[in-house]
C-alpha cells in the first residue's frame, strides 16, 4: 500500500497539500498510544491494519477506508478520491 | 509439465484469487428432490460439471488440488448434518497423489429437518471450486438456490414452532427473532398474563450463540369468559407471533444458530393437550458494527492447566489456539528465519504467585515467500504451554489470567487480535500452607512460612511473635524488606522476635483465614506487620501508609514498642543564586517541571552578581537541550522561524523588574538549523544557547539585593513530537515556566555586567559578532566601490574635466585647490549622507526588521528600481525637478559673480550631487535598500561610503590635475556601463517584487513571483548583459556598432554569462551558497518548478513527507493549518 498507492501523483499530491500526515504503527512494543488510537477508532476489540481514518482537528471520523482483503485490488485512483471525499467533508464541516 | 501444473497450484492455494477465464465455469446445479418430511433426514444435492479436460479435487485431498468450497447462506432452519462427496480418481505419481472429478460428480449434503418445518422451504447457498487442467488452475464461484415445499404429514394434533428470520443481526444492537405458533383449528393456546386456568407456552433457549434475550412480546390475545368457570381466559387460535429481543453480542460471528424447545399447552372446550418440540435457525450476523466494521477473522484462545497440581510442584497450562480457516500465524522465532509475522504475544496478569518457569513452542512450517525470506507458519490449531512452578504454600483454587495479541494473516492482510484468557489451577486443600515435613521452613529473610508452627516456636523461644502480613504481588512489601529489613538495627531488632509471613494473595486457605482475623480494617492493604502474644492476640500493629524508605524510623520504634519519632525535617539549602521554591514569588508561574526539564537544562542569572548602582547589567538565560534518550537532541525554535504556524518559538519574557530597567530587547543567537519540512523554513535554535536582556540600574536605586522574574514560554521538540510550555495560566500542565535572577546592588560592586552578544554556548557569540561585523565592512566596501563607477557613468564622467577644470580655474585665482575640493567633496558626501540619515531616522521609527519584511516598502523598491531599470536602458531620464538645480545654479552663478570661491565650490558640489542623479540615483538607491535591512546606522554608513566612493577620486583629480589623463576615455562603453546596470537594477527590481508579495500574503515564500520566477529574470538579465557587452545587440542610446571588444569588457562580458550558467540549477531545486541564498527568496510551498535532474530525490518520496507519530501532535497542527488529518494505521510487521 505504501509502497504502491502512496506515490501515485493523485494521491502524493493530495497528502502533500492538503493533509496533515499521521503514522500509527499499532504494533510497536514501545509505544502503546497507537493501538490505543486505533481502539478508539474501532471500538476495541480485534481490528485490522492497515485501516485509514481521516479525521477534523479535533479528531472526529470524517471518513474511512477499509483496504479489501486483496489490497493489490485497490486503484490509485480508487485511493485518490478518497482522500478527495474526505476533504469536501472537511470543507463542508468548517 | 507436472512441475509447472504443482507450482501454479501452488499459486493458487497461496491466496491469488484467480478468476475463470470468461466462458470457463463450472456449471452447478442444485437438486432438491426427494420428499422434505418434518424430524427427518433430507439430502440436498449440488450437481458441478466441470469444462471439458479439467478436473477439481475431493475435500480429503492429499496433495495441493483444494476441493470446491461451498457455504449455506439460507438452510430455512434445517441444519447440515454431513456431507457425502463421491469416491475421487486417484492419481498418483513422482510428485504425491491427487484425488481428481473430472466431466460431472454430485455433492450430497445431508439436513436433518426440524419436526415443526412446514410450508415452502429454501436452501441458497455460495460455491467456489477451483478446476485444473495441467496446464494451470481456475477459479469459479457463483450462487444456487432451490426451493421446495416440505412434504404433506399425516395431520398430527399438534402445536408446531417455527422461527422466522427477517434480516441480519448487526452486532451490539438488537435483533427480533419471531417464533410462529400454529395451533390445530378448534384449540387456543393461552397468553403468558392469562388470568384464567390455561397455561402459557414455555419456551426454552437452549443455544444462544453469545445472544442475549433482553425481552419477548407476546401479541394480543382475546379475552373469553366463560360463565360455567367464572373465568377470563386470554386466548390464541389459528397462527400467532411471539417476538424475542435479543441483544447481539460485539463479537458475533457470521452465522449464529439459536436453538430452543417449547411446551406448549392447546386447548378446546373438551380439554387440553401439551405439544413439545425444538426449532433450531441460523442468523446471519452482518459483519462489522454499523455495516463499517470489516469481518475481523478470529482466533478463539482457550486455556487450561494439565498436569501436576500438588503445592510446590509443577502445573502446565495449555494455551491453545485455533486459528480461523485459511489464516496462519507465527513461531516466536519467526525473525531468526527472517520472517516479517509477528508470533502471539502472551502477558500473563494474574498468577496467583505461580512463576512462569518454561514454554513450549510446537514446531511451525517454514513456508518460502522468496529467496531469502521464509516464515515459520501455524495453521488451524496448535497450542502453547507454560510451566509454572506452584508456590509451596499454595491451596485451593489458584486462578491464572493474562491477555494475548495474536497477529493472523492470510496473503491478502493481517489483523491482530486481542484478548483475554484465564484459567484455575486447583490444589488440594490443606490446613497447612505446607505439608507437615516442611512445616519449619522459612522463607529468604528467615521469616517462617506457617503461622501456626512460628506461633508453637514462639512460645517455646518465649519470644514475641512478630507477624510480616504481606504479599506475592505487592511492591510495596518488597521494598520494605529491601529497605527497611536490611538495616542493621532492624537485623538486630528481628532477632528478638519469631516471625512469620503471612501472605493474602496467594489463595492459601489458612493464610486467608488469618487475614480476615487480623486485619487492621476491612480492605486494608499490605504490608500490615503485628506483634502477637503467646496466644496469637496483636499487641500492636503497623500499617502502610508511608513510602517504605521513609518510614524506616516508624517501623524501628514499632518493633521496640515504642512511639515512633518524627525524624527532625532536613533543612533544604538555598543554592547560591537560587531561591528555595518555599520562597517563589507569588504571581510567578512555577519552576521548570521534570516535564520541561526532561528535554533541556534551563538556569538564569546576572551576569554580574553584584555591580554598583547607575551601571549595566544582563540577565542571562541559558539553555542546553538534551538527548531524547533514542540520540537525537531535542531542538526548540527561534522567533524568526518561518514556520510560523507549526513552531511555537522560544520566548522570554518578564514579570517583575523589581526596580531595574530593561533596555533594549531579548537577544537571541543566531539560529543553528533551518530545515523545511513542509511548513516552510524551521529555524531551530542551537543546542546550547543563551537569551540575554540588558538591564539598567538606575543610579538611585538602594544597595540591597534585587530578585527579577520572568516567564519562559514556547515547545521543545524531537522528530517525534513536541513537549509544549506556552500555557498562560499557571494551573495548566504545558504552562510557562518562571525564572528568577537576583543581583546584588551595591556600591562597591563591579562596574557593570553586561555582555554585548548572545552565544551559541561558550563564548562562539563573540565570533558570531565578528563575522557580522566583517559583513558590514564588506557592505560598506561595495558601497564604497560603487560610488567609484558611478563616476563612470554618463551622467557623470563628461562633467568631471569640468569640475577638474574649476579646481584649478579657481587655485589660478589663488585659491587653496586643497580648501576648494574638500567643500566641493563634502557637499557631495554630505547631500548623499543627508538621504541616509532620513533613511536612518525612518528605520529606526520601525525598526529595521519591519522595514525590510513590509510589503509596502518592498513594494515601492520594486517600482523604483523598475523605473530606474527603465532609465538606465534609455526608454527615459530621470533628472532632478529643475527648479533645484536651476536654484543651486543661480546660486552658484551669483556667488562667481561675487567672487565667493569657496561659496561657489559649495554650491557647485550640490548641484553636481543632483545633476548627477539620474546616473547616481539608482545605485545609490540600492546600496540604501540593501543597507535599510540593517542596522539603523547602516543606511547613513552606507550613504557616506557611497558618496566618499564618488568623492575621494573628485578631491585626488583636483590636487593632481594630470590624474584626469588616467581616465578612461569617454565612448560606447559608458553607455554599456548604464545598460548592464539598467539589467542589474531588474533583477533587483524582481527580488523586491517577490519580496512584497511574500509579504502581502504572509506566507513563507512567494507563491507568483517565486524563487524560480526571480532566478529566470537574473539568468535572463545575466545572459542580457553578457551578450550585450559582446555586442550580440544595441539598446537606443548605442550610437556607434562596437567594432572591437575590449578585454575588461570581455572579462565582464564572460562573469555575466558565467553566472547565469550558475544559476541555471537552481531551476531545478539546487541550492546555492549561503550569500545568495541570502538573498533569494524561498522555494514555493506549493507549486512551482518540479522537475528533477539525475541527482534530485526521487519522486514522490511518500517517506520523506511530514509524517508524524503522534496522533495528539497531528492534530494540534491540522488546527493550526486548518487541513485535515490522513491517520495511517499500520504495523512493522
Amino acid at each position: 500500500m505504501e509502497r504502491d498507492i502512496f506515490p501515485r501523483d493523485q494521491v502524493y499530491k493530495q497528502f502533500k497539500d492538503d493533509f496533515v500526515l499521521v503514522a500509527q504503527y499499532t504494533d510497536s512494543d514501545d509505544d502503546p498510544i497507537p493501538a490505543q488510537n486505533l481502539h478508539k477508532y474501532t471500538g476495541g476489540g480485534s481490528f485490522a491494519v492497515p485501516l485509514y481514518i481521516v479525521t477534523d482537528s479535533k479528531g472526529r471520523e470524517l471518513a474511512r477506508l477499509v483496504p479489501p482483503t486483496n489490497i493489490s485490488s485497490l486503484s490509485g485512483s480508487e485511493f485518490a478520491s478518497f482522500l478527495q471525499d474526505a476533504k469536501q467533508k472537511y470543507a463542508a464541516g468548517e | 509439465m507436472r512441475l509447472r501444473f504443482l507450482l501454479l497450484a501452488a499459486l493458487l492455494l497461496a491466496g491469488g484469487v484467480l478468476y475463470a477465464q470468461e466462458g470457463l465455469t463450472v456449471e452447478v446445479q442444485a437438486l432438491a428432490d426427494g420428499s422434505v418430511e418434518p424430524g427427518k433426514q433430507w439430502t440436498f444435492k449440488l450437481q458441478f460439471t466441470l469444462p471439458e479436460g479439467y478436473h477439481a479435487y475431493h475435500k480429503d485431498n492429499p496433495g495441493v488440488g483444494m476441493a470446491p468450497k461451498v457455504k449455506f447462506t439460507e438452510t430455512s432452519g434445517l441444519k447440515l448434518a454431513s456431507e457425502a462427496w463421491p469416491e475421487p480418481a486417484k492419481h498418483k505419481d513422482d510428485n504425491g497423489e491427487e484425488w481428481e472429478y473430472s466431466g460431472t460428480f454430485t455433492i450430497g449434503y445431508v439436513f436433518d429437518v426440524p419436526a415443526g418445518a412446514s410450508g415452502r422451504l429454501r436452501i441458497a447457498g455460495t460455491h467456489q471450486t477451483q478446476f485444473c487442467d495441467d496446464n494451470g488452475c481456475f477459479m469459479s464461484d457463483a450462487q444456487f438456490s432451490a426451493d421446495m415445499e416440505v412434504a404433506a404429514t399425516e395431520p398430527v394434533l399438534a402445536v408446531t414452532v417455527a422461527p422466522r428470520v427477517e434480516g441480519k443481526a448487526q452486532p451490539g444492537k438488537e435483533y427480533q427473532l419471531k417464533l410462529r405458533f400454529t395451533v390445530p383449528a378448534g384449540y387456543h393456546a393461552y397468553h403468558k398474563d392469562n388470568k384464567g386456568y390455561g397455561l402459557a407456552p414455555i419456551v426454552k433457549w437452549t443455544e444462544l450463540a453469545g445472544f442475549e434475550l433482553a425481552r419477548e412480546d407476546w401479541p394480543k390475545a382475546e379475552d373469553h369468559y366463560y360463565e360455567e368457570l367464572e373465568t377470563t381466559e386470554s386466548e390464541y387460535s389459528g397462527t400467532f407471533d411471539i417476538t424475542y429481543v435479543f441483544k447481539v453480542p460485539a463479537n458475533a460471528k457470521s452465522t449464529a444458530t439459536l436453538a430452543g424447545t417449547h411446551q406448549t399447552q392447546f386447548c378446546n372446550d373438551e380439554g387440553c393437550l401439551v405439544s413439545e418440540g425444538g426449532f433450531s435457525v441460523d442468523i446471519a450476523v452482518q459483519a462489522g458494527a454499523a455495516g463499517s466494521k470489516p469481518a475481523i477473522p478470529t482466533a478463539t484462545v482457550s486455556a487450561a492447566f494439565s498436569g501436576a497440581t500438588k503445592a510446590g510442584g509443577e502445573a502446565t497450562l495449555e494455551l491453545a489456539i485455533e486459528l480461523p480457516e485459511h489464516f496462519h500465524t507465527y513461531h516466536k522465532d519467526n525473525a531468526t528465519v527472517k520472517g516479517y509475522g509477528e508470533a502471539p504475544k502472551i502477558a500473563f496478569t494474574q498468577t496467583s504467585g505461580m512463576s512462569l518457569k518454561s514454554e513450549s513452542w510446537p514446531d511451525a512450517k517454514k513456508v518460502k515467500y522468496d529467496e531469502d525470506w521464509y516464515e515459520l507458519e501455524y495453521e488451524g490449531k496448535f497450542a502453547l504451554k507454560y510451566t509454572f512452578q506452584v508456590p509451596t504454600a499454595a491451596s485451593g483454587k489458584l486462578p491464572l489470567t493474562g491477555s494475548y495479541r495474536i497477529q493472523v494473516c492470510d496473503d491478502g492482510g493481517c489483523y491482530l487480535n486481542d484478548g483475554t484468557f484465564a484459567a484455575t489451577l486447583e490444589i488440594a486443600a490443606s490446613d497447612s500452607p505446607l505439608p507437615p515435613q516442611d512445616r519449619a521452613r522459612k522463607d529468604s529473610h528467615g521469616f517462617y512460612l506457617d503461622f501456626d508452627f512460628a506461633l508453637e516456636q514462639a512460645r517455646k523461644e518465649n519470644k514475641p511473635l512478630l507477624v510480616d502480613f504481606n504479599g506475592v504481588n505487592c511492591a510495596p512489601c518488597r521494598k520494605m524488606e529491601k529497605t527497611v529489613f536490611t538495616r542493621p538495627e532492624v537485623e538486630a531488632l528481628f532477632k528478638g522476635f519469631v516471625i512469620a509471613s503471612v501472605q493474602n494473595d496467594i489463595n492459601n486457605a489458612r493464610y486467608n483465614e488469618l487475614w480476615d482475623k487480623y486485619k487492621p480494617a476491612p480492605g486494608a492493604p499490605v504490608p500490615y506487620y503485628a506483634v502477637m502474644d503467646h496466644d496469637a492476640k496483636v499487641l500492636r500493629g503497623i500499617a502502610s501508609t508511608l513510602p517504605a524508605d521513609k518510614r524506616a524510623h516508624e517501623f524501628v520504634a514499632f518493633l521496640k514498642g515504642e512511639q515512633p519519632v518524627q525524624p527532625a525535617p532536613v533543612a533544604v539549602e538555598p543554592a547560591a543564586r537560587d531561591v528555595a521554591v518555599a520562597d517563589w514569588p507569588k504571581g510567578l508561574f512555577g519552576p521548570p517541571t521534570d516535564s520541561h526539564l526532561q528535554g533541556m537544562a534551563f538556569s538564569a542569572a546576572f551576569a554580574g552578581p553584584k555591580v554598583k548602582p547607575g551601571s549595566k547589567n544582563s540577565v542571562v538565560l541559558t539553555f542546553k537541550m538534551k538527548d531524547n534518550g533514542a540520540g537525537e537532541i531535542y531542538h526548540a525554535y527561534h522567533p524568526g522561524t518561518k514556520a510560523r504556524e507549526v513552531n511555537i518559538p522560544l520566548t522570554a519574557t518578564v514579570k517583575d523588574a523589581a526596580g531595574l530597567k530593561a533596555i533594549g530587547e531579548w537577544k537571541y543567537p543566531d539560529p543553528g538549523e533551518k530545515i523545511d519540512e513542509g511548513f516552510g523554513e524551521e529555524w531551530r535554535l542551537p543546542h546550547e544557547f543563551t537569551l540575554v536582556l540588558d538591564f539598567e540600574i538606575p543610579p538611585d536605586l538602594k544597595p540591597g539585593r534585587y530578585t527579577v522574574t520572568g516567564h519562559v514560554g514556547g515547545q521543545y521538540c524531537d522528530s517525534n513530537g513536541c513537549i509544549f510550555f506556552n500555557a498562560k495560566s499557571p494551573e495548566s500542565p504545558n504552562r510557562e515556566f518562571g525564572w528568577i535572577a537576583m543581583v546584588e546592588v551595591s556600591p562597591d560592586g563591579v562596574e557593570g555586567g553586561v555582555i554585548d552578544a548572545t552565544g551559541t554556548g561558550g563564548g562562539s557569540g563573540i565570533e558570531g559578532e565578528v563575522e557580522k561585523a566583517g559583513g558590514i565592512w564588506l557592505f560598506l566596501f561595495f558601497a564604497l566601490l560603487g560610488g567609484m563607477i558611478t563616476l563612470l557613468t554618463p551622467c557623470v564622467l563628461p562633467v568631471l574635466p569640468l569640475t577638474v577644470g574649476f579646481f584649478v580655474s579657481q587655485s589660478e585665482k589663488g585659491r587653496s585647490p586643497l580648501i576648494t575640493a574638500f567643500i566641493y567633496c563634502t557637499c557631495i558626501v554630505a547631500s548623499f549622507t543627508l538621504f541616509g540619515l532620513i533613511t536612518s531616522a525612518a528605520v529606526g521609527a520601525t525598526g529595521a526588521q519591519k522595514i525590510s519584511t513590509n510589503g509596502w516598502v518592498n513594494g515601492f523598491l520594486a517600482i523604483l528600481f523598475l523605473t530606474f531599470a527603465l532609465s538606465f536602458l534609455g526608454l527615459f531620464e530621470l533628472r532632478v525637478p529643475a527648479f533645484m538645480t536651476a536654484w543651486f545654479t543661480r546660486k552658484q552663478m551669483s556667488a562667481q559673480k561675487e567672487g565667493k570661491g569657496y561659496a561657489k565650490a559649495f554650491f557647485s558640489g550640490s548641484a553636481f550631487a543632483l545633476i548627477s542623479f539620474s546616473c547616481t540615483g539608482p545605485i545609490a538607491g540600492a546600496f540604501l535598500a540593501g543597507a535599510a535591512g540593517g542596522d539603523i546606522w547602516m543606511p547613513t554608513m552606507a550613504m557616506l561610503a557611497f558618496s566618499t566612493g564618488m568623492a575621494l577620486p573628485i578631491f585626488i583629480m583636483g590636487q593632481f590635475p594630470s590624474v584626469m589623463k588616467k581616465l578612461p576615455k569617454s565612448g560606447s562603453w559608458m553607455n554599456a556601463l548604464k545598460v548592464v546596470f539598467g539589467f542589474v537594477e531588474i533583477g533587483l527590481a524582481i527580488m523586491y517584487f517577490s519580496a512584497a508579495e511574500q509579504a502581502f500574503a504572509s506566507m513563507p515564500a512567494a507563491e507568483w513571483v517565486n524563487r524560480y520566477v526571480v532566478l529566470a529574470v537574473w539568468i535572463t538579465v545575466s545572459l542580457a548583459s553578457g551578450l550585450y557587452l559582446f555586442g550580440f545587440f544595441r539598446m537606443p542610446h548605442d550610437h556607434e556598432e562596437t567594432k572591437q571588444i575590449g578585454v575588461v569588457r570581455s572579462l565582464f562580458a564572460v562573469a555575466f554569462i558565467a553566472f547565469a550558467l550558475y544559476l541555471v540549477p537552481g531551476m531545478f531545486g539546487a541550492k546555492f551558497g549561503a550569500t545568495l541564498e541570502g538573498i533569494l527568496p524561498l522555494p514555493p510551498e506549493n507549486g512551482g518548478i518540479q522537475l528533477s535532474m539525475g541527482g534530485g530525490g526521487p519522486k514522490n518520496d511518500v517517506k520523506a513527507l511530514p509524517w508524524e507519530h503522534d496522533l495528539a501532535r497531528g492534530l494540534e497542527i491540522s488546527a493550526k493549518v486548518n487541513k485535515p488529518v490522513f491517520v495511517d494505521f499500520t504495523g512493522y510487521n
